[in-house]
C-alpha cells in the first residue's frame, strides 16, 4: 500500500484534533452537568457549615470553568435551547438621509451597552445593512428580553388632569359604552370595570385590560373633541401591575399629552431605598433623579405654577407615580418608585435611563422567542430522532454489507463526530434544522459507501481478484460521488447565502457534512479495507 | 453476499409513455393546485404576522380558542391544533398584528379568564414584519433560481449538453411535483419547507448524475450504435444502488417525520416525498429524455 504510513499518520492526527475539539463540547453539556448535580445534592445533604461553604465554592469554581469553556464548545441555536430572537429596525421616519447609519450605530452601542449590564450569557448583538439591528439573547424569556431591549427609555413628566374634568370624561365614555361600544365591553356600563383605588386613584382589573383598553382607544374623540389645541388634548395611561386588596390591578391616569418635561434633562440616575412618608412604599427600592441645570430651572417652574396638582413621572407609557405637587421644587431631584422590595427592577430600570434613549424609535421587525421548555423537548426529539435513524442505517449497513459495511459504519459514526467538531471550533450553532442536516449528512454518507460497495461487487461478479475490484470500485465511485456531493454543495451554499438563521445551520452543517464525507466514506474506509487485505492477510473481503 | 434487487435487465426506456403520461399529470396536477386550486400556505417566515404555539394544562375546545379570538376582533386567525386539546399553534396576520400590539398577552388574559384551570402557557411565538417576510420571499426566490443555475453550470459542465438538460428537467419535474404536494397538503411554507425544496433539487440532481455517469462510461466501453441498449444496461446496472440510496434516506426521513420535533416533521415529510419523486424521475425520465433528444437530433 502506497504511502501507508503517512496515511495512518494523517488518520490519527485528524482522529486526536476531532476529539480534541469536541472534548470542551463534552464537558459543557455531560462531565460538568454530572458534577453540578453531584455537588447539589451533596450540599442540600451537608452537615456541618464548613462543609456547606467547602461545596459552594466549589460549585462556584465549576461556574467559572463552565464560563470558560463555554467559549471552545458546541454552541445550540436558540430553538433548542430557548431564547429570543429580534430584528430591529431604526424608524427612520424622523430622521434625514444621513442620521440612519449614525442613529443605528449609536442604537447598537447602546443596546450592547444595556445587555452587558443585565448580564446576558453569550448574546449575539450584530449589524444588518444600514439600519437593522439583529439581537440574540439566548435563555431570556421574551418578557426581560423586550426589557432589555424595547424600552425606549423615554422618560416623561406630565401633569394629572384635574380630578373634577376627569370625572366629566369618565362619565361621557360609560354613556358612550352603554349606547354605542355594547360590543367592545363583555358587561355593558365601563364603571362596572373600575375600582378605588385609595382615596383618589381608580384602577382596572387585570383580566379586564384588554377590554378596556380597546374601549379607551376608541373613545379618543370623546377625550379630546377635535377644536382643542394640541397643547390641551389629554390621554389615559396604566400604572404598572400591583397587587391592591388582593386583586392584580393597573391604575388608570388621565394624563395631559404634552408632556412638561422630558428624560433629555436627566444628568444621573441610581438606585436607593426609598425614605419618603409613604408606608406602602416602606422597605422598597427606587430611582434617583438628577436633572441637568436647564431641566432643573424647567421643573422649578412647573412644579412652582402647579402645587396642589399631580405630576405623573412616565417611563415608555407607564405612569410609575403620581405625587401631589407640594411646594416648588429647585433642587432638581425627582424620584421613580419602584414598589420592590427587590432592587433589582429598580437596578434594570436605572441601566436603561442612564445608558440614554435610544436616538430613534426602533421596530421590531421579527421577532422569535422560543421557551424553554419546547427548547428541551425540540432537542430531546431531534436528539432522539437522529440516533435511532443513523442505529437503524448502521444496523442495515452491517447487515447488507457485512465486515466492510461495519467498517463504514464507523467511518460514518466518525464522520458525524468530524462534523461537529468543525461545527465547534467554527464556533458554530447546531441549530435544530442543523440536526436534521446531520441526519441527511449520514443519508449521503451511506449514499458514497453504497455507491463503492456495490460498484465492488459488480467488479467481483466480473471475476476479478479482490484487490483489483476494491480498487476499480472506489476509483470509479469517487468521481461519482464528488460530482453529486457537489450539486448538493451548491445547493448548501446558496441557501447559506441567502438563507436566515437557522437555515444558514442547516447548509453549514451539510456543507462540512459532506465534504467530510468524502474524507470519510472514502479516504478512511479505503484505507482500513486496505489494510485488512494486505496486513491482516484477508484472502476474500466480506461484502 | 446479501441482495437485495437482484440482476436485472428491464426496458426502461422502451416503456417511457407509460411514465411520460403518468409524470406530465401528476406534474399538470401540482401546477393546478399551486396556481389555481389550493395555492401555497404562506407561513409566518413569508406572509408575515405573529404565530404563537400555546399549551394548556387542562383541555380547551379548538372552537372556544377560535370564539375568543373572535371577541378580540381578530379576523385574520387561524388555529391548528398540534396535541388535540392542550396544544395550539395560532397564526395572525400582519394587520392584526400591528393593530393589536399585545396580542399575545391580551390572549392569554382572555383565556386565563374564560378557562381558569387551563393555565396556558407560551411556548413559542414568532413575529415577522410585513416587510421582511416580501424581503425573504424575493430573497428565496432569487436562492431558488441561483440553485437552479448553479446546477445547471456544472452538470453541463460536467457532462455533455444532453443529460445536463435531461438532468435540469428531471430536477424541474421533482421540485414542481413536491411543491405540488406541500400545496395539496397545505404545509405551512417557512423557510424550512424552502431547505427541504433545494435539497431534493440537490438530490434529484445527484441521482441523475449517477446514472449519466454510468451511461457516459458504457458510451466508452461498448459500441456507440445501439444507443437504446447502453441506456438500458446503465439504467439497471445502477439500479440496485439508486433503490438502496433511496430506501436508507427514506429511513433518515421517515424516522425524522414521526419522531422529529414540529418544524422538522414538515420538513422530513416534504423530503421523503421528494425522494421517491426523484428516484423515480432519475429511473424513469432522464435517460427516456435524452434518448428521445437523441432521436430527434440524429435521425437514423
Amino acid at each position: 500500500m502506497r504511502y501507508g504510513k503517512i496515511k495512518l499518520a494523517l488518520i490519527i492526527i485528524v482522529i486526536v484534533a476531532v476529539l480534541y475539539s469536541l472534548y470542551p463540547t463534552y464537558q459543557l453539556y455531560f462531565s460538568i452537568p454530572k458534577r453540578e448535580n453531584y455537588l447539589k445534592n451533596l450540599l442540600s445533604n451537608a452537615q456541618t457549615k464548613e462543609d456547606s461553604a467547602r461545596i459552594q465554592s466549589e460549585l462556584v469554581d465549576l461556574e467559572g470553568e463552565k464560563i470558560k469553556i463555554h467559549k471552545r464548545a458546541l454552541h445550540l441555536g436558540l430553538d433548542l435551547v430557548g431564547g429570543m430572537h429580534l430584528v430591529l429596525e431604526i424608524d427612520k421616519s424622523q430622521l434625514a438621509r444621513g442620521e440612519v447609519k449614525d442613529a443605528a450605530d449609536r442604537a447598537q452601542e447602546i443596546i450592547k451597552n444595556r445587555v452587558d449590564q443585565f448580564g446576558v450569557f453569550e448574546p449575539i448583538i450584530q449589524r444588518m445593512g444600514e439600519d437593522r439591528i439583529l439581537v440574540q439573547l439566548p435563555g431570556v424569556d421574551r418578557a426581560r428580553a423586550k426589557s432589555i431591549i424595547g424600552q425606549t427609555a423615554l422618560l416623561e413628566f406630565k401633569l394629572v388632569a384635574e380630578e373634577r374634568f376627569t370625572a366629566e370624561v369618565l362619565k361621557k365614555i360609560d354613556e358612550y359604552s352603554k349606547k354605542v361600544a355594547k360590543d367592545t365591553l363583555k358587561e355593558g356600563s365601563f364603571f362596572n370595570y373600575l375600582i378605588d383605588v385609595g382615596k383618589v386613584d381608580l384602577g382596572v382589573d387585570e383580566r379586564d385590560l384588554p377590554y378596556v383598553s380597546r374601549l379607551l382607544e376608541e373613545v379618543d374623540t370623546i377625550i379630546n373633541p377635535p377644536s382643542r389645541p394640541e397643547r390641551d388634548q389629554y390621554e389615559f395611561l396604566f400604572g404598572p401591575l400591583e397587587n391592591y386588596e388582593g386583586k392584580r390591578i393597573r391604575r388608570l391616569y388621565l394624563l395631559k399629552k404634552v408632556p412638561e418635561l422630558t428624560g433629555k434633562g436627566i444628568a444621573s440616575a441610581r438606585v436607593d431605598a426609598y425614605q419618603g412618608s409613604n408606608i406602602n412604599l416602606a422597605n422598597t427600592w427606587i430611582v434617583s433623579l438628577k436633572l441637568n441645570r436647564e431641566a432643573t430651572r424647567t421643573f422649578a417652574s412647573v412644579t412652582g405654577r402647579n402645587v396642589g396638582r399631580r405630576l405623573a413621572i412616565v417611563l415608555d407609557g407607564v405612569v410609575r407615580s403620581a405625587p401631589v405637587i407640594q411646594e416648588r421644587i429647585p433642587s432638581g431631584e425627582a424620584m421613580i418608585t419602584t414598589g420592590d422590595v427587590n432592587p433589582e427592577r429598580a437596578r434594570d430600570l436605572a441601566i436603561v435611563i442612564r445608558s440614554g434613549s435610544l436616538p430613534a424609535p426602533v421596530l421590531v421587525i421579527e421577532e422569535r422567542s422560543v421557551g424553554p421548555a419546547l427548547g428541551l423537548d425540540a432537542i430531546n426529539k431531534g436528539i432522539k430522532s437522529v440516533v435511532i435513524a443513523a442505529i437503524l442505517v448502521l444496523i442495515f449497513m452491517a447487515f447488507y454489507y457485512k465486515l466492510s459495511g461495519l467498517i463504514a459504519d464507523c467511518a460514518l459514526f466518525f464522520n458525524i463526530l468530524f462534523t461537529l467538531a468543525v461545527l465547534a471550533s467554527l464556533r458554530a450553532t447546531l441549530t435544530l434544522p442543523g440536526l436534521a442536516a446531520l441526519a441527511l449528512t449520514v443519508g449521503m454518507g451511506v449514499d458514497a459507501n453504497v455507491l463503492i460497495f456495490e460498484r465492488i461487487r459488480e467488479e467481483l461478479r466480473f471475476g476479478r481478484t479482490v484487490r483489483a475490484a476494491v480498487d476499480t470500485g472506489f476509483s470509479r465511485a469517487l468521481v461519482t460521488i464528488i460530482d453529486a456531493n457537489v450539486t448538493t454543495v451548491i445547493t448548501a451554499l446558496v441557501l447559506y447565502f441567502f438563507g436566515t438563521g437557522p437555515i444558514k445551520g442547516f447548509s453549514l452543517t451539510l456543507i462540512f457534512g459532506l465534504l467530510i464525507n468524502l474524507f470519510t466514506a472514502v479516504f478512511l474506509t479505503k484505507f482500513a479495507i486496505d489494510a485488512l487485505l494486505t496486513k491482516v492477510g484477508l484472502r476474500s473481503l466480506p461484502i | 453476499m446479501i441482495r437485495l434487487i437482484p440482476k436485472t435487465n428491464i426496458n426502461f426506456i422502451s416503456r417511457r409513455k407509460i411514465t411520460y403520461i403518468l409524470s406530465l399529470i401528476i406534474f399538470l396536477a401540482s401546477l393546478l393546485s399551486i396556481f389555481l386550486l389550493r395555492g401555497l400556505n404562506y407561513g409566518v417566515d413569508f406572509s408575515g404576522g405573529t404565530v404563537l404555539h400555546l399549551t394548556f394544562r387542562a383541555p380547551i375546545k379548538t372552537e372556544d380558542l377560535r370564539g375568543i379570538l373572535q371577541k378580540m376582533g381578530v379576523k385574520s386567525a387561524t388555529v391548528q391544533k398540534y396535541i388535540e386539546g392542550y396544544e395550539f399553534i395560532i397564526k395572525i396576520g400582519p394587520a392584526d398584528y400591528q393593530r393589536l400590539a399585545n396580542f399575545s398577552s391580551d390572549l392569554l388574559t382572555m383565556i386565563k379568564d374564560y378557562y381558569p384551570e387551563s393555565e396556558p402557557e407560551i411556548l413559542k411565538e414568532e413575529t415577522v414584519g410585513p416587510r421582511i417576510g416580501r424581503e425573504l420571499q424575493r430573497n428565496t426566490l432569487i436562492a431558488l433560481i441561483l440553485g437552479i443555475i448553479g446546477i445547471l453550470i456544472y452538470v453541463s459542465f460536467r457532462f455533455d449538453f444532453r443529460f445536463g438538460t435531461g438532468a435540469v428537467l428531471a430536477l424541474i419535474h421533482d421540485a414542481v411535483i413536491a411543491t405540488g404536494f406541500v400545496s395539496f397538503f397545505q404545509i405551512p411554507v417557512n423557510v424550512p419547507v424552502v431547505a427541504a425544496l433545494l435539497t431534493i433539487i440537490g438530490y434529484s440532481v445527484n441521482d441523475s448524475i449517477v446514472v449519466s455517469d454510468r451511461v457516459r462510461e458504457n458510451l466508452r466501453k461498448m459500441r456507440k450504435d445501439n444507443f437504446l441498449e447502453i441506456l438500458n444496461k446503465s439504467i439497471n446496472e445502477t439500479l440496485s444502488r439508486t433503490i438502496l440510496t433511496a430506501l436508507t434516506t427514506i429511513l433518515v426521513t421517515v424516522i425524522l417525520a414521526i419522531f422529529g420535533a414540529a418544524e422538522i416533521k414538515d420538513f422530513a415529510k416534504i423530503m421523503t416525498f421528494g425522494i421517491i419523486v426523484g428516484t423515480y424521475s432519475s429511473i424513469f425520465i432522464v435517460c427516456a429524455l435524452v434518448f428521445d433528444w437523441e432521436k430527434k437530433s440524429s435521425p437514423r
